[in-house]
């Protein structure tokens, strides 16, 4: 390898991080991401949970490593749920991406920054997910953002804006949920890893009641989504 | 963990779509896929999906096929409704019918059948060769055409992985339940999380170890356990399929007068009974869905 005994600034962390440590990592996140997702499915809870594996990365090792996690989830799925998930990946990546870069940029030093950070995700998902619903699924996603968009269509609105409308919602509640699980997975994960990574900073106890109101917030908008219905 | 095994896996079997080396398969599938966006015209998608049903057949795959299927349903009867009411098609819209509040449109049941069609044709090819192919095989192919080794590893590690975080997820809401705590719900699964991904950390640790050990990364040839070879019959089919699948592509996209969207007219009482049908569908979904997470 060509990395020579350059200090690597903060930005570099990948470099820091050996590459069998990354393609050991990955799949880790990337089968994380997946069976998330089955979980979500099975329980059939109003979330997508499907995207926390890319949210881990794109914090600890990189976005551009997280956009790879991401593209990996819906391309793997694809292999296990049928290739209805695979336009998905812009949206995986693009929540990689976001998550990545802002955290980098320091926006998630505070807790509010964080919970910022997350909802930036998931308008950002939604924007990209719903071009796909519409144009490739017909506004149709098997979810319960269904009856909100069949709701919206009832109240006059367009396909475009009905689907927008119900899929921000669910992925608000989603995005504010995965971005808190994974800050505290991220909080679990071995020091050498995580050093130098701007998240919002408590000691002990007071930061995992901060982590528990964070995903309690998330919880309670994914359950007045599903009042709403 | 019950009822998450993972749905689609290889089909055992010895038919002649399993003998068949995987880049034909994969390249077909592909070719379907692209050819499924190309088109909106039922018929021409209705007979692709039929011809993925004749694959089915040849590979016998059927019962684990309908199982996946079964998946698609809820996003099928919620794709008849929304469409009939609100296509994604460009204005002027022809007003069939009334249905309750709302009002279906014939470009909306047009634009759903055909998207429905199109899904199940590209569903139906993609999980002939995901059945009747064994990864492994699949990521040995790939490699020989060129996809870099780290992918490739990463692929085929992630599937393995899967079961494993299965199990583990599995476990430990065993152990929370075996301790009076919820089992199911957000309650549950949030928290389960954290131990499930920090074990396959401390997992990540040791497999990072033992690839170092083994001179992951470093250059010259590298070997599989599994041997795929490509025979001349395989590279027949897959110039075969390619060729198929362009070709029609090029025509569904060159002859303007397969677009029927104005001409292929439903009468009242089908788009009545069809859309009635999937709305039926597509409540009693949803209660079962909402009677899941209230008892969560």
């Amino acid at each position: 390898m060509a990395s020579s005994a350059v200090a690597a600034t903060p930005k570099k962390r990948s470099k820091r991080i050996p590459l069998t440590y990354v393609v050991a990592l990955v799949p880790v996140a990337v089968a994380l991401n997946i069976v998330g997702g089955q979980i979500n499915t099975v329980l059939k809870l109003p979330t997508f949970l499907d995207m926390i594996g890319t949210a881990v990365v794109a914090i600890v090792l990189g976005p551009w490593w997280g956009a790879l996690v991401g593209a990996t989830t819906n391309i793997v799925s694809s292999f296990i749920s049928g290739p209805i998930g695979l336009p998905f990946a812009v949206v995986n990546v693009v929540g990689a991406l976001v998550w990545g870069y802002t955290i980098r940029w320091g926006w998630g030093k505070t807790f509010w920054g964080f919970a910022l950070v997350n909802i930036l995700v998931a308008f950002l998902c939604s924007v990209t997910a719903v071009p796909i619903y519409v144009f490739i699924f017909g506004g149709a996603t098997g979810h319960f953002a269904d009856m909100m968009t069949a709701a919206f269509l009832a109240m006059g609105q367009n396909l475009i804006v009905s689907v927008f409308s119900s899929n921000i919602l669910v992925s608000l509640a989603d995005k504010i949920i995965s971005g808190f699980v994974a800050l505290a997975i991220i909080e679990a994960l071995p020091a050498n890893l995580t050093q130098g990574i701007q998240l919002p900073k408590s000691e002990g106890i007071g930061k995992i009641v901060w982590i528990a109101a964070g995903i309690v917030v998330g919880v309670a908008i994914a359950l007045i989504v599903t009042a709403l219905q | 963990m019950q009822g998450v095994a993972i749905p689609i896996t290889m089909v055992a079997g010895d038919s002649y779509i399993h003998r068949l080396n995987p880049l034909p398969k994969l390249f077909i599938a592909l070719g379907v896929l692209i050819l499924s966006f190309a088109t909106r015209n039922p018929l021409v998608l209705g007979v692709v999906f039929a011809l993925g049903l004749v694959f089915v057949t040849a590979a016998g795959i059927w019962k684990s096929y309908l199982r996946v299927v079964g998946i698609l349903f809820p996003i099928s009867l919620t794709l008849v409704v929304m469409q009939s009411i609100a296509p994604a098609f460009p204005r002027p819209w022809t007003p069939i019918t009334d249905f309750g509040p709302f009002t279906i449109y014939q470009e909306g049941i047009y634009s759903g059948v055909s998207m429905l069609l199109r899904i199940f044709s590209m569903t139906t090819f993609a999980l002939v060769m995901i059945m009747t192919t064994h990864p492994s095989d699949l990521f040995t192919s790939l490699q020989k055409i060129g996809m870099p080794y780290v992918l490739n590893f990463i692929l085929t590690m992630t599937l393995q992985l899967i079961p494993i975080l299965q199990n583990e997820f599995a476990i430990v809401l065993s152990a929370q339940k075996s301790r009076g705590m919820k089992g199911s719900g957000f309650g549950a699964v949030l928290p389960s999380m954290v131990p499930v991904f920090v074990g396959a950390i401390e997992r990540v640790q040791q497999l990072s170890i033992s690839l170092e050990s083994r001179a992951f990364g470093s250059t010259g040839i590298k070997t599989s356990f599994r041997n795929v070879t490509m025979s001349l019959k395989d590279y027949v089919i897959m110039v075969l399929g390619v060729l198929a699948t362009l070709a029609t592509t090029v025509w569904v996209i060159a002859d303007k007068s397969l677009d029927w969207s104005r001409t292929l007219i439903f009468p009242p009482t089908l788009s009545i009974i069809i859309v009635a049908l999937a709305a039926i569908g597509f409540v009693a979904f949803f209660i079962l869905a909402i009677s899941y997470v209230l008892r969560a």
